[in-house]
């Protein structure tokens, strides 16, 4: 176990404020007006994020494209490895693979695996081999790393993790744009066995995919995904290196890239495939992780909010997404609120009901399509027209065993994002739960 | 700045949400339309009914057959409306109109009630009448909920009763106010059996012995 950055006692209050602040006016205008008048503003919200991403699909729509090298710099690709026994080998000569007319470096960092991963490594030929003599965490060790690395870039890498072999042959001509301080790629799940797994891999098609790209078209992606990002590594020399103790290491550190006016590209024709989750748990632990990371790193870097130097970040992006955060774990508490309200109601009405004898009978006609539905359905079908532009740019195919995945992505998975994302924002707001743990990228 | 989009994504935003929101208007308006419709008409039956009444009571056989019978269809529209006004006000963004039809819906509904209690004196029926004074706000959901879903579990099965919802000290409405004072109804979830005061919720079987519905 590592220790884990919490915020201080005056950022969890300013978190906690903006949350009471946005519940209270959800719960006022909900005594002022129909209820349908709260679900056609969040409709409005949801199809005015989704226009947004296809406007700009429209306007950008060459971005993310491969775009091959026309110098080849020599790579270093680093890996942290902490029991990663299954999985090291597969990702080591995944990277062995990869085409690319110099010879690409491996620095592999055992973080005192205790599963047999060391003498693994130890055996395996073409690569360098740092042992860590305690436990460190993902982040000292990729940046004990780095620091001994002396090639112009650098690829800090999941042990779990597997690229494609044209992966450099698709990005590396990014940095022919001397501005580029980093290219991230595709991050697609290794394997797809089970329902999770498919859902995961039609939103990993989506976020990683398209949504990166277009956000980094507007110089606004802020993450650097763990599983495959190549840097210049001068900026390490300049931001300084990964933050130990960092639920998301890799989103402080795209936003750490950000305060510093670096440009971070995505390339979604490039493709490295990585483990994900593969039970509800795991999955649950994972997006608590990506959530209480993601508003400690929002939070203390609020100064990029307006921020002249990165325009449509600080102006639109950034307070965009914040909000959008609470609101939704504001909506969800608002929503929680009065429906329990409703039920203890409800469940009230009933038992008297019962026990003065009455009987239960089913009446169809009482079930009423509230006129309020036509948003979600415009919603949700511009939501599926933006999935099947993002699979279709990103090559993917969706095979008809997938169909029961795209329509549980859509419908249902939200629900739980968000429940997840809203108890990991809490835990951060009241600055408890578990230490750092990472489950998967 | 990507300006081009940003504009783009309002106009389009506005353009969607304009055009849909113009659609649930057209769709409200027409089921608003539909209700005043069928309010008009039962209104029409039920003054039909009061005309017959000052002319036609000495042919009673016929009277009184077509009478019941009349009351008997318009009660039960009249209920049906009743949901479907209560399921337009809770789903609806159109509140003005949802007054308006309302407002007709309750002299309707006081037309019909006092036709019917006229009818049983005239034609000697043997029905109960049954008046529930509910709550439109949020002060009586237990007991109004426990009575509503009684009585209409009840008019299902049971014929010997006509019931009629008038809601408690409507705010923009004083016909009901009328029948508040004559039956000295003080609170919402009151029954008026037969002109005798219920102000709280009993069993079933004493709703059903009380209304001869066994």
């Amino acid at each position: 176990m590592h220790e884990t950055l919490k915020l201080g006692l005056k950022d969890r209050a300013l978190l906690f404020i903006l949350f009471a602040l946005i519940l209270i006016i959800l719960i006022f205008v909900s005594f002022c007006v129909s209820n349908n008048y709260l679900v056609l503003g969040f409709n409005v919200l949801f199809i005015f994020t989704t226009f947004f991403y296809l406007m700009l699909f429209l306007n950008k729509h060459n971005a993310g494209k491969a775009k091959p090298p026309t110098k080849f710099p020599l790579i270093t690709v680093v890996i942290p490895c902490f029991n990663s026994k299954n999985t090291i080998l597969e990702c080591i000569n995944s990277i062995k693979r990869i085409k690319y007319p110099k010879k690409v470096n491996i620095l592999v960092v055992d973080d005192c695996s205790t599963d047999g991963s060391r003498e693994i490594l130890r055996k395996i030929k073409g690569i360098e081999l740092l042992e860590l003599e305690k436990n460190c965490g993902r982040s000292v060790a990729v940046n004990t790393a780095l620091k001994q690395v002396k090639t112009e870039f650098v690829i800090p890498i999941d042990s779990d993790s597997y690229p494609e072999s044209d992966i450099l042959m698709k990005t590396m001509g990014y940095f022919d744009d001397a501005s580029v301080a980093s290219v991230s790629c595709l991050v697609l799940p290794d394997k797809r066995d089970s329902l999770l797994r498919k859902i995961q891999t039609l939103e990993y098609a989506v976020s990683f995919g398209l949504m990166s790209t277009l956000l980094s078209s507007i110089n606004s992606s802020y993450v650097v995904p763990g599983p495959f990002t190549i840097f210049r590594k001068k900026v390490f020399d300049i931001v300084g290196y990964y933050e130990a103790g960092n639920m998301a290491e890799d989103t402080e550190f795209g936003l750490r890239m950000k305060n510093h006016s670096m440009k971070l590209m995505n390339c979604h024709e490039a493709v490295v495939y990585t483990d994900v989750p593969n039970n509800i748990h795991s999955l649950f632990i994972q997006r608590n992780r990506w959530c209480r990371g993601g508003t400690f790193n929002f939070i203390r870097y609020r100064k990029l909010l307006f921020n002249k130097k990165n325009p449509d970040f600080g102006f639109f992006v950034m307070p965009f997404l914040f909000i959008l955060q609470i609101f939704v774990v504001a909506v969800l508490a608002r929503l929680v609120l009065f429906m329990s309200y409703d039920l203890f109601v409800f469940l009230q009405v009933m038992f008297r009901y019962l026990s003065l004898g009455g009987i239960i009978s089913f009446d169809m006609a009482a079930i009423v399509i509230p006129p309020s539905l036509i948003f979600f359905v415009a919603a949700y079908t511009l939501l599926t027209m933006y999935f099947l532009v993002c699979f279709w740019e990103v090559k993917y195919k969706l095979k008809l065993d997938e169909l029961l995945a795209f329509v549980i992505l859509i419908f249902i998975y939200p629900y739980f994002v968000s429940f997840t994302y809203s108890q990991g924002y809490f835990k951060e707001i009241f600055g408890v739960g578990e230490a750092w743990r990472r489950v998967s990228t | 700045m990507a300006k081009s989009v940003y504009l783009a994504t309002v106009i389009a935003t506005i353009a969607i949400v304009v055009m849909l929101l113009l659609w649930v208007q057209t769709a409200e308006e027409n089921k608003i339309g539909q209700m005043n419709v069928e309010i008009k008409q039962i209104s029409l039956e039920s003054q039909l009914q009061s005309a017959y009444e000052d002319f036609d009571t000495n042919n009673k056989l016929v009277y009184c057959t077509v009478i019941e019978q009349n009351i008997k269809n318009t009660s039960t529209r009249l209920s049906e409306l009743e949901k479907d006004l209560q399921s337009y006000k809770s789903n609806s963004f159109n509140s003005p109109d949802f007054y308006y039809a309302k407002r007709s819906y309750l002299i309707t509904s006081m037309i019909l009630f006092r036709n019917f209690e006229k009818a049983k004196i005239s034609c000697d029926l043997n029905t109960h009448t049954v008046l529930f004074f509910y709550s439109e706000d949020k002060s009586c959901e237990v007991e109004c909920g426990v009575m509503g879903a009684q009585l209409n579990e009840l008019s299902k099965t049971c014929k010997s009763f006509r019931d009629f919802h008038f809601p408690f000290n409507w705010p923009t409405y004083d016909f009901t106010k009328i029948l508040e004072v004559k039956y000295d109804v003080n609170k919402a979830g009151t029954l008026v059996i037969d002109g005798n005061i219920l102000d709280k919720v009993v069993s079933m079987d004493f709703l059903k012995k009380k209304l001869d519905c066994n």
